[in-house]
């Protein structure tokens, strides 16, 4: 954007500010608001790096999964709102996982060198600057809203199920812990935390306001990046570059803040003033920002209404066994024939089962379990729907359906799809449900449950005196 | 209420220079910010300033620098009313003394405003200034206390190994909220670094700004948790939030002018001026002193304290060596009869854990009645608690001491005084308490509150209660996974029990999981805070010690 196009296509802003008067000052070779070198080698290695670590559209595998985005689900949607570009295999923990963005900086470093050479002469990039600000302010936003919304509507961290409730607190991956530690908060904690996001992403959308949106989202970044460093949840690296996005926003208005604040003098206000060269330019500047504010919009609606009408994460389809929600002792155990005795060590034989109201059953028993050890990523699909037993190292997870005509039930593992278990049930008059059987190997099973009643003290609470078990 | 860079007496001019017995002109103030200050520092007094006796009875006996930490922060403001109920205890009613005070401020308040009505004072400016000093310094003690336990680090230990075989639906909300922060060293580390800026930061006059954004954002956040989980400890927090976000507001209308409509702002904050010269020597040492004794000096008392004393939440002493871990209760009988194992019995026992530290525990199918209070520190072994609160699931938590040569533990129940003790613990007396207490007694007695513990800072008492029954047990080790016992039941009843160590491996020491790879599990929990020998003893250590937290 050369100065002299400017100057012939400059046409007054609504409130008559001109910044021909700033593009005139430089003609006539006043430096007084020249950057200086380190100032313009940085802001080429920064741009140059931000661009390519936050345009997602940079990406072709992008544009592969717009293309096939189910606007229905808002999973989908919330995907392109994460999405950033993969340029080459990452794995997903250890200073490995950084790979993508080493590989960026790298790039950047060679490109903002080869720039400072072709660009010698230049003064100052406060245009530039300003879009830069802008790109990463609205890609801020929606990233940040994004994940917000999951937890006004508390979808990302749900209440534990019964499964839950019979695991040990000690056999779970600690990214999971911190997911049930945050579900099972009350006086709508996950909510305000959640709302808190979205208004720090939402004021980053307006100039105005932007700093105040920075700053609530790098206190809000800070916490999220710490937490997914101590905790394993997967998302470190994204964290990182949307907290590197925000640090850069705020280093904008680092020194007016600090000198109103820290220095107490003369603090200078953002006094830059965009000008478009064309009406069609504003024109296109509004229209863009409206699509965005719209896209949101529309997010958030999809959200809503896939809280509100689905399980996610957990199972939609309903158990298919009448009234079997609860948690089963298993009074009895025979495999091939042999009976094995109440054991905590037993490597065979089933301790308790939790059938839950979705066709899910979980089996305590000490036998080896494959642990689903990743935090899954975020899908519609119910072969995706891996959250209630992923992380989860305690039970053994199954899928089932129950044919109440022939009744049959019939399992199919989660933990390892290999598994799958077909049984004759039936009821006794004690109430008891006795499960008959083979599995995949052949193995024969009997396994009579007895119904327990049992009160959490998870649920209870601690305002008055218990005495439970 | 920051002034403008209009007023003679601004500019940036360091008027402390000038000697001359200057009166300095302030801009005025409009009426309604004149109420505001009124009523605001009114109010803000009777939350800081300690009007309890306790305090003045603590003040004298003040042997070591540990006890003016002791004594310092959480111990002002006056609390009209017990809160009752529900809502008081753990909801938005626990409030209601800052309900009551509120009030007061706004009557008494109207009161100095009516006597003022004529007054040619048209601001307040070094007043607040001075209502902003006590304010920061209150903040930042209550706020550093909080941030040296983190990096020492005790405030969250780890989950011990009889939690990690606790159920989910077994864990009260308030262990979820501590378990999560005690489960990452380095976490709770940062946190109290960053408590610990946030504190420092508001000694001094240039970074009060942000520190009390720091303050107010942390605190906010503290506070709401509590009120998520139940923690209990929402009040202080709320209270550290409340004044934090009180110290921002002059920094407000400078905020709006600058960032929202865009004008360039020269700010002046009032400092104070001092006519003589002793004034300024005597003011800039105090300041000197304050941060001295409660930044570095309070860290050091902190850590010092912690190593070598026994005060702490989890106990200190040694457990049985190399007994740690979790066992399966391979064989037992009861008067000689054996009795094999069921999920449902409540008498013979499902499994057995040995802590790091002495203590055991055991597991039957039986109601318990729930320990369900803080457990915050304590001093000897036997009465820490922390580990045992907020956990159902059968388990019986005892206390061992060992005798190497005979081979026994002398065991006793860790949860033996809940006959004597409830939830919520009795309180200190409150100002409405002790009048009506002395009303009732007639002027006989003083109210005096020697048993009262320290308010707000988590409760670890014990209560009183008689002689704790205990009970010797024998021991054998005949490998080093297998433990045999033998004694009596706290029934009366004599058992035998052949523990097994189970060898396993639990999914929260996994590390680095990556789907198809093979797992990395990393080192096990143990005790990971420095101590020295003498802290190990297990027992009381020195006897003018106060019980705190």
């Amino acid at each position: 954007m050369s100065t002299s196009s400017v100057l012939e296509n400059a046409a007054p802003l609504p409130d008559g500010n001109f910044t021909h008067a700033s593009i005139a000052k430089q003609d006539t070779g006043d430096t007084s608001s020249d950057w200086s070198l380190p100032q313009k080698v940085g802001f080429r290695l920064a741009s140059i790096f931000f661009a390519l670590t936050l345009l997602a559209p940079l990406d072709w595998k992008f544009w592969r999964e717009l293309i096939h985005t189910n606007w229905a689900h808002f999973q989908d949607v919330f995907r392109l709102t994460a999405a950033v570009p993969q340029y080459s295999y990452a794995p997903k923990w250890g200073f490995a996982s950084f790979r993508n963005v080493c590989l960026v900086l790298l790039v950047a470093a060679v490109g903002a060198a080869v720039w400072s050479y072709l660009d010698r002469n230049r003064r100052q990039y406060n245009v530039l600057y300003y879009w830069l600000r802008v790109l990463l302010r609205y890609r801020l936003a929606i990233g940040l809203i994004g994940y917000g919304l999951l937890q006004v509507f508390p979808v990302q961290f749900p209440k534990p199920t019964l499964s839950d409730l019979h695991t040990n607190y000690g056999d779970y991956l600690q990214w999971k812990l911190y997911y049930l530690t945050n579900g099972i908060a009350h006086a709508d904690y996950e909510q305000a935390t959640g709302l808190l996001e979205v208004l720090g992403g939402a004021l980053l959308l307006w100039r105005t306001t932007a700093t105040i949106g920075a700053i609530i989202s790098a206190s809000l970044l800070f916490n999220i990046v710490l937490a997914n460093f101590a905790y394993q949840l997967g998302d470190h690296v994204y964290a990182t570059l949307l907290l590197l996005a925000v640090s850069f926003l705020l280093a904008y208005d680092a020194p007016r803040l600090l000198n109103l604040l820290v220095f107490q003098r003369r603090a200078k206000a953002d006094r830059f003033q965009l000008s478009l060269p064309s009406r069609r330019a504003q024109q296109l500047r509004l229209a863009l920002k409206s699509a965005v504010i719209v896209f949101l919009i529309f997010y958030t609606a999809s959200v809503a209404y896939g809280f509100r009408h689905t399980n996610w994460p957990l199972p939609d389809t309903a158990g298919t066994l009448k009234d079997s929600a609860g948690f089963y002792n298993v009074r009895e155990f025979t495999v091939n024939g042999r009976t094995i005795p109440y054991s905590l060590t037993d490597p065979v034989r089933w301790q308790n089962v939790v059938f839950e109201k979705w066709n899910t059953i979980s089996v305590r028993s000490n036998r080896p379990l494959p642990i689903d050890v990743a935090n899954p990523p975020i899908a519609y699909e119910s072969d995706q729907r891996k959250y209630e037993f992923a992380g989860n190292g305690g039970r053994r997870f199954y899928s089932y359906t129950a044919d109440p005509a022939s009744a049959t039930l019939h399992l199919n593992g989660e933990n390892d799809p290999h598994e799958s278990i077909s049984f004759q049930y039936s009821y006794a008059p004690d109430g008891s449900l006795a499960l008959t059987g083979a599995d995949e190997s052949g193995n024969t099973l009997h396994v009579v449950l007895d119904k327990i009643d049992k009160q959490y003290l998870l649920n209870l609470g601690r305002r008055h005196p218990l005495t439970i078990y | 209420m920051a002034t403008i860079a209009v007023s003679a007496a601004s500019g940036g001019s360091q008027t402390n220079q000038d000697q001359e017995a200057t009166n300095q002109v302030f801009p005025p103030w409009t009426a309604w910010q004149r109420v505001f200050f009124r009523v605001a520092a009114l109010f803000v007094i009777q939350l800081t300033v300690p009007f309890r006796a306790q305090f003045y009875q603590r003040l004298f006996p003040i042997h070591s620098l540990r006890d003016v930490y002791s004594i310092a922060g959480g111990s002002g403001g006056i609390s009209y009313l017990t809160p009752v109920g529900d809502s008081g205890r753990w909801g938005l009613g626990s409030f209601v003394n800052w309900g009551i005070a509120l009030v007061v401020a706004i009557v008494l308040g109207g009161i100095w405003t009516w006597f003022a009505r004529n007054s040619k004072r048209k601001e307040y400016t070094v007043a607040y200034y001075w209502l902003r000093l006590l304010t920061r310094y209150w903040v930042a003690l209550n706020i550093l206390h909080y941030a040296y336990i983190k990096i020492y680090p005790s405030q969250m230990p780890y989950p011990s190994i009889s939690n990690l075989h606790t159920l989910v639906g077994d864990t009260a909300p308030y262990r979820y909220y501590w378990a999560i922060i005690g489960l990452s060293t380095w976490y709770q580390v940062l946190l109290g670094c960053v408590e610990g800026v946030a504190g420092s930061l508001l000694f001094f006059r240039r970074t009060t700004a942000i520190g009390a954004l720091l303050n107010l954002g942390m605190l906010y956040n503290v506070a709401y948790g509590n009120f998520a989980y139940d923690g209990g400890v929402h009040l202080l927090s709320a209270e550290i939030s409340l004044l934090a976000g009180f110290l921002l507001i002059p920094y407000i209308p400078n905020l709006y002018r600058l960032l929202i409509k865009k004008e360039d702002v020269v700010p002046d904050y009032y400092r104070p001026t001092f006519k003589l010269k002793w004034q300024r020597y005597a003011f800039t040492g105090f300041k000197y002193v304050a941060w001295t004794l409660f930044i570095p000096l309070y860290l050091y008392s902190d850590i010092h304290h912690f190593l070598y004393t026994n005060q702490s939440k989890e106990p200190r002493a040694p457990g049985l060596t190399g007994a740690k871990g979790y066992y399966n209760v391979t064989e037992f009988k009861l008067n000689g009869k054996d009795v094999p194992y069921s999920p449902l019995d409540p008498v013979r026992w499902h499994d057995v854990v040995f802590e790091d530290y002495p203590t055991l525990t055991y597991k039957v199918d039986k109601a318990l009645p729930i320990r369900l209070e803080n457990g915050g520190q304590g001093i000897s072994d036997a009465e820490k608690r922390y580990e045992l609160a907020g956990f159902a699931g059968g388990r019986t938590y005892l206390h061992y001491d060992i005798d190497a040569a005979n081979q026994t533990l002398t065991v006793q129940d860790k949860n033996s005084d809940v006959a004597t003790r409830d939830a919520s613990g009795p309180r200190t007396p409150t100002l409405l308490d002790q009048i009506l207490k002395r009303v009732a007694d007639n002027g006989t007695a003083p109210a005096s509150s020697a048993n009262a513990t320290t308010p707000g800072r988590g409760r670890g008492r014990g209560g009183k209660r008689g002689g704790v029954k205990k009970l010797v047990w024998h021991y054998s080790r005949p490998s080093d996974s297998r433990i045999i016992l033998t004694g009596r039941t706290f029934d009366n009843q004599e058992f035998y029990a052949v523990l097994d160590r189970v060898d396993e491996t639990q999914a929260i020491h996994i590390s680095s999981p990556i789907q198809g790879d093979p797992l990395i599990y990393g080192r096990p929990f143990g005790r990971r805070y420095p101590v020295t020998d003498r802290s190990f003893d297990g027992t009381t250590d020195a006897p003018n010690r106060t019980r705190e937290d």
